[in-house]
């Protein structure tokens, strides 16, 4: 079923005299992943703002469920929101979630905001000011407040920037769990391909406030492969069990790993192996995605 | 008052710069700590026995606008409501709840907040005249002014005091939704003394509502009351325009 219908949107600051956005025209799904990447200066953000109504469009439209969203007001009513990392800085998380439901008139989301907060890994927080949090932590007191309404469409700017590894991790798995739970739709900007890779099942690629390409589920999806060293009788049976419980391929010495594996399983794979000593290389494949940088 | 504006109340009274303001109204309780009343510290001429509650209160009420240090507060405080939510983004957190709703809830928090700084005033005021300055001479220990003149006079001052104040606040809160927090504080104080020179001079007397004052009271209130709705509406008109197309 299509959620939202982009129709040639376009978007011309006053004070420049080219189209920060031009004939922007795409849909997106129920349940779709939609991963949005360009150059620094695409208009990427330019895009999104116009989709939370930040900004106005010059020309052109944006249908949310059949409504016109600039037509009327509250029709983003069913929106997570994360364009810049933003709370009240003198409210406690806690009472930053309780303003939002209250404005949003959306009280009976109350019960939510522990299993949200869990979620985020800030529960134990929850009384401070998020004034002196550190960056991720900034980051995940405003993804809480995105996804304390069960949203059916997420916007997210960027989400990954400044956070570390592991935060960028832990990011991903919010997002892959959110998804798989309440079938959310979401459009990610961003310039970590490989991150995106392993949520998204859709892509846009915009370069100079056009839509260049639009790509549905990656013919090459970014993989790692292993090239292991000889196999006995005994490391080849816990080769077969890993390829059986991780649903990996194994041909020609190389065992492929998907991107999609989640962070955990990765540990525990690389971990099985390593025990057994049989790592002996370690390859990553091009992808498809990093290509349209590349290109002209 | 809309759904949003008790909300938007609440979270603006955990403001420092909220909390700052409001303690302006506590001034007249610095009389209990420093006694330099009978040094012209208060401006209203007092003889003996003469000085009743309302006359003090008046007097509080002015001296409060001529040091213009709680009006700035104020005037900062509309800045970090408008145009520093503007800017930071944190107006994301309203996705698109109708922009006239959200002003709406901004300014009717703000001019509560000055009720509340009014109230506060009012109430130490009470505890210092009737704890304080009730033992001096000049006192008359009375509520009301002695004359009929003087309390017409002192009424129409108080709520002159008033009206400028709200008029500044939609001034500023206009000029916060267009401008950086500079041009705000810098206009708003220009202004302020405007408002404060103009019941001088004859050819502008009349532009604000303090220079009624002395007019008579029958008409003077309600000219008062009338062209600080005029300028407050047209003042909102402009900023519900803004408002409405502004992008972030
Ligand atoms: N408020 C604005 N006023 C004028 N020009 C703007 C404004 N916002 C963005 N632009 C211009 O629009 C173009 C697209 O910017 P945008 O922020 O959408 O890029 P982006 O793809 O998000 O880039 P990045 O990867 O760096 O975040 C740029 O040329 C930018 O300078
Ligand atoms: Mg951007």
């Amino acid at each position: 079923m299509t959620l939202l219908t982009v129709n040639a949107l376009s978007k011309k600051f006053k004070a420049n005299d080219f189209y920060s956005l031009q004939d922007a025209t795409f849909t997106v799904n129920e349940g779709d992943i939609v991963g949005l990447v360009g150059k620094n200066g695409a208009g990427k953000s330019t895009l999104l703002k116009l989709l939370t109504k930040a900004l106005r469009p010059s020309h052109g439209s944006i249908l949310f469920e059949d409504k016109d969203i600039n037509v009327q007001a509250n029709v983003l009513d069913d929106f997570g929101i994360m364009i810049e990392p933003v709370f009240y800085p003198h409210l406690t998380v806690e009472d930053n979630l309780d303003f939002f439901l209250n404005i949003h008139d959306k009280k009976e989301y109350s019960q939510n905001i522990e299993s949200t907060l869990k979620l985020v890994d800030l529960w134990e927080v929850r009384k401070r000011k998020p004034k002196n949090f550190s960056f991720g932590m900034k980051q995940r007191t405003a993804l809480a407040i995105a996804l304390v309404t069960e949203p059916k469409f997420i916007l997210l700017d960027e989400p990954f920037v400044g956070l570390d590894p592991v935060g960028v991790n832990n990011l991903i798995e919010i997002l892959k769990q959110w998804s798989i739970k309440n079938k959310t739709s979401m459009i990610i900007s961003s310039h970590q391909l490989k991150e995106l890779e392993s949520i998204c099942n859709r892509y846009i690629f915009i370069d100079a406030g056009h839509i260049k390409k639009q790509i549905s589920n990656l013919e090459q999806p970014s993989q790692m492969s292993i090239i292991l060293k000889s196999l006995d009788d005994k490391t080849s049976a816990v080769l077969e069990e890993l390829v059986r419980s991780y649903q990996l391929h194994y041909k020609n010495d190389r065992l492929i790993i998907p991107n999609s594996l989640s962070n955990q399983d990765l540990n525990e794979v690389l971990g099985k192996l390593a025990a057994q000593d049989l790592i002996a290389e370690i390859e990553k494949q091009e992808d498809e995605l990093e290509n349209l940088f590349v290109e002209d | 008052m809309n759904r949003l504006t008790i909300p938007t109340l609440k979270m603006l009274l955990k403001k420092k710069e909220t909390i700052i303001t409001l303690l302006f109204s506590l001034y007249p309780l610095l009389l209990f700590i420093v006694d330099w009343f009978h040094t012209n510290f208060m401006q209203i001429g007092a003889p003996k026995n003469s000085l009743g509650f309302l006359e003090f209160f008046s007097g509080v009420e002015s001296t409060q606008y001529q040091i213009a240090l709680p009006l700035v507060a104020f005037i900062y405080l509309v800045c970090t409501i408008f145009h520093d939510e503007i800017s930071s983004g944190v107006l994301f957190l309203y996705k698109d709840i109708d922009r006239t709703k959200i002003l709406n809830a901004k300014l009717g928090a703000l001019f509560i907040i000055y009720f509340i700084y009014f109230g506060l005033t009012l109430l130490s005021s009470l505890i210092t005249y009737y704890f304080s300055i009730i033992k001096k001479p000049y006192a008359s220990g009375k509520f009301l002014p002695q004359s009929n003149s003087d309390l017409q006079y002192v009424v129409l001052t108080i709520i002159s005091i008033m009206l400028v104040t709200i008029i500044i606040l939609s001034f500023a809160s206009l000029l916060s939704i267009k401008f950086g927090n500079g041009v705000t504080i810098i206009l708003g104080i220009l202004m302020m003394l405007t408002a404060s020179i103009a019941p001088q001079l004859k050819t502008v007397k009349y532009l604000f509502p303090n220079g009624y004052v002395n007019s008579a009271f029958n008409i003077a209130w309600i000219v008062m009351i009338v062209i600080s709705l005029v300028y407050c509406s047209i003042m909102y008109i402009i900023s519900d325009k803004i408002f409405k197309k502004l992008e972030f």
